[in-house]
């Protein structure tokens, strides 16, 4: 148990930092995730997933925090200008997007879709797993990655040549 | 199916969480040149996406994280647990128990025979304790990780072996060791895996055994 969530750690990191964007928030809310976990082990189900259960904590860990700082940043500036030019589809320009675009249009994105963006597209689950590690109904995960995409595929489109 | 799908339900189909068949985006629609240019753009931002992700992953984990996490569980072995019972000894404890109110019912009738039974079971019970505590100490004061030590105890009706698998320094700076253990006693054969650190003044001491997977026994102080 305790190599697991050693093994797990690269992943939670990755979790905890598509929450709070800042490397030592990630750390801390990675940190205060597993001492929990380890305190409330029992409370872990043995045969189900480890991580689904640990991304569950580090999420309402940090639910908690923003909630306690009443801070929740403005997105509105999320598509910027970008928005208005697309070109009609044609889509072999956007892959030779450097991926340091495509790292600074995902970091604009509301936390909330970006952690769906990386549970559904980076590891590949199901939108059921999704919706009960952030415990939001399937319909809100569901539109909140097609605003993520659309998003970024606007934006990326935007910034061609 | 009528009208265009949209965005999102184009996201939903290239996932493969559409209901079924007859959902928004029929297969057929494919050939649609608008919407194989939208599901090839989401295609592109998954890639990206994903690579993106894939380099995140990849970053080294800072020291602390893993060191909370082996404090966390050290810190949770000495919270849980009970006594200096050992889990080794608890089903001869248990027997030895069985023995004292068997032979307790039986005082009256034959205290003597009693009494000569119960030192046994006791004498037994130590004999078994030492030649497994021997094993421990030896094993794990001078065997490499992944060699074992066999013991065995024709009185105490006890034999099995004993291999360190694994070896790191705790976060107070002791050593500890992870060790799986054989144990054949009154003809059932358990296998175990412990934890146990060295004490300042030499010495190994059992934190932790699982018996077959399941929790046996803690150290708590």
């Amino acid at each position: 148990m305790q190599k697991e969530m050693v093994a797990l750690l690269p992943r939670l990191r990755r979790f905890a930092l598509a929450m709070t964007r800042s490397e030592a928030d990630a750390d801390d809310l990675v940190q205060a995730t597993c001492e929990r976990a380890i305190a409330n082990l029992e409370k872990w189900e043995p045969g189900t997933r480890l991580d689904s259960w640990m991304y569950r904590i580090a999420q309402n860990l940090q639910r908690n925090v923003i909630r306690q700082s009443k801070r929740r940043e403005s997105h509105l500036s999320v598509v910027e200008a970008t928005a208005a030019s697309h070109s009609d589809g044609e889509t072999a320009v956007m892959s030779q997007m450097a991926l340091k675009d495509v790292a600074a249009h995902i970091d604009r994105l509301p936390e909330e879709q970006r952690v769906i963006l990386l549970l559904v597209v980076a590891e590949g689950r199901r939108y059921r797993d999704v919706a009960e590690i952030l415990d939001l109904p399937i319909g809100t995960v569901t539109s909140r990655l097609a605003r993520a995409r659309d998003t970024l595929r606007q934006c990326l489109e935007g910034t061609e040549p | 199916m009528s009208g265009k799908p949209t965005f999102e339900d184009l996201s939903v189909f290239v996932d493969g969480e559409q209901a079924d068949m007859a959902g928004p985006v029929h297969p057929d629609m494919v050939s649609d040149a608008a919407i194989a240019a939208r599901l090839a753009e989401i295609g592109s931002v998954d890639g990206l996406v994903r690579a993106h992700y894939r380099g995140e992953a990849d970053r080294p984990v800072p020291d602390r994280l893993v060191a909370a996490i082996h404090s966390g569980f050290e810190k949770r072995r000495a919270r849980h647990g009970g006594g200096v019972w050992t889990a080794s000894w608890l089903p001869i404890a248990a027997s030895l128990l069985i023995a004292v109110f068997g032979l307790a019912g039986a005082f009256y009738v034959a205290e003597q025979r009693a009494q000569t039974q119960i030192a046994a079971y006791e004498a037994r019970w130590k004999a078994g304790q030492k030649a497994l505590e021997v094993a421990l100490q030896d094993a794990l004061e001078t065997r490499a990780s992944g060699t074992e030590v066999s013991f065995a105890s024709g009185e105490a009706d006890i034999r099995g072996s004993i291999s360190p698998t694994r070896t790191y320094r705790s976060r107070t700076g002791h050593w500890c060791r992870e060790f799986s253990e054989i144990v054949e006693s009154g003809g059932v054969r358990e296998h175990r895996r412990g934890l146990a650190c060295r004490e300042d003044k030499g010495g190994w001491q059992r934190l932790e055994t699982t018996i077959s997977g399941n929790p046996g026994f803690r150290l708590t102080r």
